[in-house]
């Protein structure tokens, strides 16, 4: 693992996963197949996931609490690590039973039978969305904030004033789906387009380039 | 990572939350094989089909880019509730996609993207310093163009209509396709050149 070192100074409280910036060496361009193990994550993911046993937030939740080890972990390690949590965390598994079906002898586990897979709250009823603050053309700025939690506003553009690209739409809240809330009223959702000599002082490209993003209407304010 | 025995703890693990949730009755086996079976179904090759008619048809292109599933779907593909926006490359502009925070991908569409782009090198450099990033690939974006980035992090999952190759006039809608590699559907790379003597 190549060390943080280009970009360094701006670690902040930023989590280990806001990682744009930051320098990771060259781009490695070999690919692999996936392990057949990663193939069976990643569909017991969406196979869960469209039956609303869990929320893609919650997921990426517990991939972004593996702290340190996080980039020492593959992307589908990282994955399966953060289900193990969440099977624990909705009542679906008990680590109890994890634990012995993963005994050297497996143990097969008297089950738990569950009445009814208890369903998210983000199955509530739906509320109806705010309306737009904003429109296409408006000049707004990223609040400088750094809560802790889930969130999915980049480090690097906080702070940083841009232009209303487009309205995407409003959507659940990512910030309390991850924590098995529902997220509602949706929440407008922005395209914001920055110009990258301004997200970074030592920009060195053409001045010319930008950079679009989406953010939430929470993390908006007119500049 | 990926030294044997830690492969078969996280092979050991996935396959006891995998038997542990069929025996609750949480889901089927036949549901995991069939979500497996959808995500090898799906490659970059409907993705090209898609740019290669918007390359023959400036109405599809004007529908694509207004609505980019609406676009899919009429080419009979299914992406479910894929929020799909296609940023096109002009003369002037060249888009490039990165997810700084996971590895956010049009997946519904394109299936699984390729390990570089879930790498911690791309995902951290791309916004930063995306001409240096894609010289690495091999593609030189002339100084003269806006290279446009676009962290896709939220809810939108981004394709690149790509500039049709010079030289390429005469092809046919289905050989235009196979010019229009993975890579290019991310903007890393430009399409493939048509093979000499063709079109």
């Amino acid at each position: 693992m190549a060390a943080i070192g280009g970009f360094s100074g701006e670690r902040g409280l930023r989590s280990v996963h806001d990682i744009g910036g930051l320098d990771f060496g060259a781009v490695p361009l070999a690919d692999h197949e996936m392990a057949d193990w990663a193939k069976r994550c990643n569909g017991l993911s969406f196979a869960l996931r469209r039956k609303r046993a869990a929320t893609l937030d919650e997921q990426r939740r517990h991939v972004e609490s593996l702290g340190a080890s996080y980039h020492q972990h593959e992307y589908f390690e990282r994955q399966l690590l953060a289900w193990a949590q969440i099977v624990i965390d909705r009542g679906l598994i008990s680590s109890a039973e994890l634990g012995r079906m993963l005994a050297d002898p497996p143990v097969l586990p008297p089950v738990t039978p569950l009445a009814d897979l208890v369903r998210p709250q983000d199955a509530a009823p739906d509320a109806p969305p705010a309306a737009a603050r904003f429109k296409p053309g408006d000049r707004v700025r990223v609040l400088k904030a750094e809560p802790p939690g889930h969130v999915r506003t980049p480090y690097y553009c906080r702070g940083h004033a841009g232009v209303i690209e487009r309205v995407c739409g409003a959507f659940p809240n990512p910030e309390e789906l991850a924590y098995r809330r529902p997220g509602l009223p949706a929440t407008p959702l922005y395209r914001v387009r920055f110009l990258s000599r301004e997200l970074w002082p030592d920009y060195a490209e053409n001045p010319a380039d930008t950079l679009d993003i989406e953010i939430y209407e929470h993390w908006l304010e007119a500049a | 990572m990926s030294d044997s025995s830690s492969t078969g703890e996280y092979r050991r693990l996935q396959a006891a939350i995998e038997e542990l949730l069929i025996l609750k009755g949480i889901v089927a086996r036949e549901e995991i094989d069939a979500e497996i079976a959808a995500m090898d179904a799906r490659d970059h090759t409907r993705g090209a089909r898609m740019v290669a008619r918007a390359w023959v048809d400036p109405d599809y292109k004007a529908r694509m880019l207004a609505n980019g599933r609406a676009a899919a779907e009429e080419m009979g593909i299914a992406v479910g509730p894929l929020h799909l926006i296609v940023v096109e490359n002009t003369p002037d502009v060249h888009n490039v996609i990165v997810c700084t925070l996971c590895s956010c991908y049009p997946r519904a569409l394109l299936g699984m993207p390729p390990d570089w782009y879930k790498s911690a090198a791309y995902r951290a450099r791309a916004v930063r310093e995306p001409r240096k990033v894609l010289a690495e690939f091999g593609t030189t974006i002339s100084d003269g163009v806006a290279i446009r980035v676009h962290d896709s992090t939220a809810d939108m999952r981004y394709m690149v209509l790509p500039l049709r190759p010079a030289g390429t006039e005469g092809l046919p809608e289905v050989e235009l396709a196979k010019l229009v590699n993975r890579d290019c559907l991310v903007g890393t790379r430009l399409p493939d050149r048509p093979a000499p003597g063709v079109g």
